[in-house]
């Protein structure tokens, strides 16, 4: 599944990543612009 | 305009834009206009700060030789790469070739990409700085205020914060430069709401940041490169905190209605005037929007302000009327978030519109509370209904916190 980042789209591929975007740890921030877990919707 | 000393050495050299009609290609600005303000300190070394749009060049040489002979400029302040900051960069390295540019590792980076320009540039981080002789630069990093590579420039001497995008707004300044000098400041403070909610609302947990970084330093003036300059700066840094506010805490919001519909036949507007009473008889403050007819520029500052949200709209091939699904589309995108919503609407077979929106109004985490669809024209008991649905909403608006 893919997650993408609603402020800068930044986008998360738990395939590529290899974790689940739920297991990623709560204080996790998007490595592009730095908006946190909550900023991200599925796709 | 003419060159005008803020504080001694340091002058505004801005543009007004009275002549474009829309700003980002997007924004309306014909009647309000823009101002890209940029700024000259004239020390041993001389800088400007930020550039202008690539319009009225040989105006905005003319006002840098009234204070200086541009070809001498030492440095030229990338706060911001946006080409609205930056048109006029070609011009300016011909001129003085010898100029060091100064922005982020990124800013250097795009430069590059958007101006293919082979230039002298040094990469700034925060608390770097650039001693130009009595005047001292100092720089933070103020990342997606507006782009991943702005900066703000602090000048210590005269503690002036030069933020670029952050603390402007629309509208092409008047007869003075500075907000105190204005009897009535009304028009400039919405229109820098209006400016906020375009442009900056969907990056307002870095505008808190930013906010938060840049508190720390004795700001005396705030020279921002679209709008006003602040002699009070507290006025403005209270505002864009509330504004930013709204974005992270939804708790926040102001008690009120942007009310939006679409009508083709009127059915729909039949009942919008319903609802809008039921609301404004429990005192709630209403907006009402024709969103066919407005543009979203001047809807979101309500959106975004405003808790409430009201949604008339008929349905369209089995779908929303197409333009209140383009203001939805716009405030998805700037991440208007956190709203209470009802909707009405009228449909002529089978409707859609309802279907429409629900995953619509998922993606804004939008509350809807109820909706109420008839079909074809209203009844006596339908326009009953509308104005009990406004009451109710208004009560519980009234009852949120
Ligand atoms: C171009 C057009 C497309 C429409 N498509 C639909 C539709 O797909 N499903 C439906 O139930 N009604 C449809 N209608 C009927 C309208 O929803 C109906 O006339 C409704 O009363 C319009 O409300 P209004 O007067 O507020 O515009 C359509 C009407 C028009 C003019
Ligand atoms: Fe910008
Ligand atoms: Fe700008
Ligand atoms: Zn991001």
């Amino acid at each position: 599944m893919k997650w993408e980042c609603m402020i800068c789209g930044y986008v998360y591929d738990e395939d590529a990543e290899g974790v689940k975007f739920e297991d990623l740890p709560d204080d996790w921030v998007c490595p592009e612009c730095g908006a946190p877990k909550e900023d991200f919707e599925q796709i | 305009m003419v060159c005008i000393e803020i504080t001694p050495n340091i002058y505004w050299n801005g543009l007004n834009d009275r002549t474009s009609d829309l700003f980002e290609g997007i924004w309306p600005i014909t009647k309000e206009g823009v101002s890209y303000n940029s700024y000259i300190i004239a020390d041993e070394k001389v800088a400007l700060i930020d550039l202008v749009k690539g319009i009225k060049t040989d105006d905005f040489l003319s006002q840098i030789e009234e204070v200086v002979d541009p070809a001498t400029v030492d440095y030229v302040i990338i706060n911001h790469m946006e080409p609205d900051h930056t048109g006029m960069i070609k011009t300016m390295q011909k001129i003085a070739p010898q100029v060091t540019f100064v922005g982020s590792e990124r800013t250097k980076q795009m430069l590059d990409k958007f101006y293919h320009l082979n230039t002298n540039f040094k990469v700034v981080k925060t608390g770097d700085t650039i001693e130009l002789g009595t005047h001292i630069l100092e720089f933070y990093d103020i990342p997606f205020v507006h782009w991943p590579e702005t900066i703000a420039t602090y000048e210590r001497t005269s503690k002036i914060l030069f933020p670029c995008d952050a603390f402007g707004g629309y509208g092409a300044l008047g007869g003075s430069i500075f907000a105190d000098e204005y009897e009535d400041l009304d028009f400039y403070k919405e229109e820098a709401l209006r400016y906020y909610s375009n442009i900056i609302a969907k990056f307002s947990r870095f505008t808190l940041k930013a906010i938060n970084l840049l508190k720390e330093l004795d700001i005396r003036i705030i020279a921002p490169s679209h709008g006003l300059i602040w002699r009070n700066p507290k006025e403005i840094i209270d505002l864009y905190e509330r504004w930013a506010r709204y974005g992270t805490e939804p708790e926040s919001a102001e008690e009120g209605v942007t009310f939006l519909y679409a009508s083709m036949y009127g059915n729909t507007e039949k009942l919008m005037g319903a609802v809008a009473q039921g609301l404004s008889q429990e005192g709630i403050p209403v907006k009402i929007f024709d969103v066919a007819r407005t543009h979203v520029s001047y809807i979101l500052p309500y959106l975004w302000k405003y808790r409430g949200v009201v949604i008339g709209s008929p349905t369209y091939e089995a779908k929303l009327f197409p333009p209140m699904a383009y203001v939805l589309d716009i405030a998805t995108s700037k991440r208007v978030i956190n709203k209470e919503v009802i909707r009405f609407g009228s449909y002529g077979w089978s409707g859609g519109a309802q279907r429409d929106l629900e995953p619509r109004l998922d993606k804004l985490k939008w509350n809807l509370l109820e909706f109420f669809e008839w079909q074809g024209g209203p009844t006596l008991e339908d326009f009953q209904k509308g104005e009990e649905l406004g009451k109710r909403f208004a009560q519980h608006l009234k009852n949120f916190n």
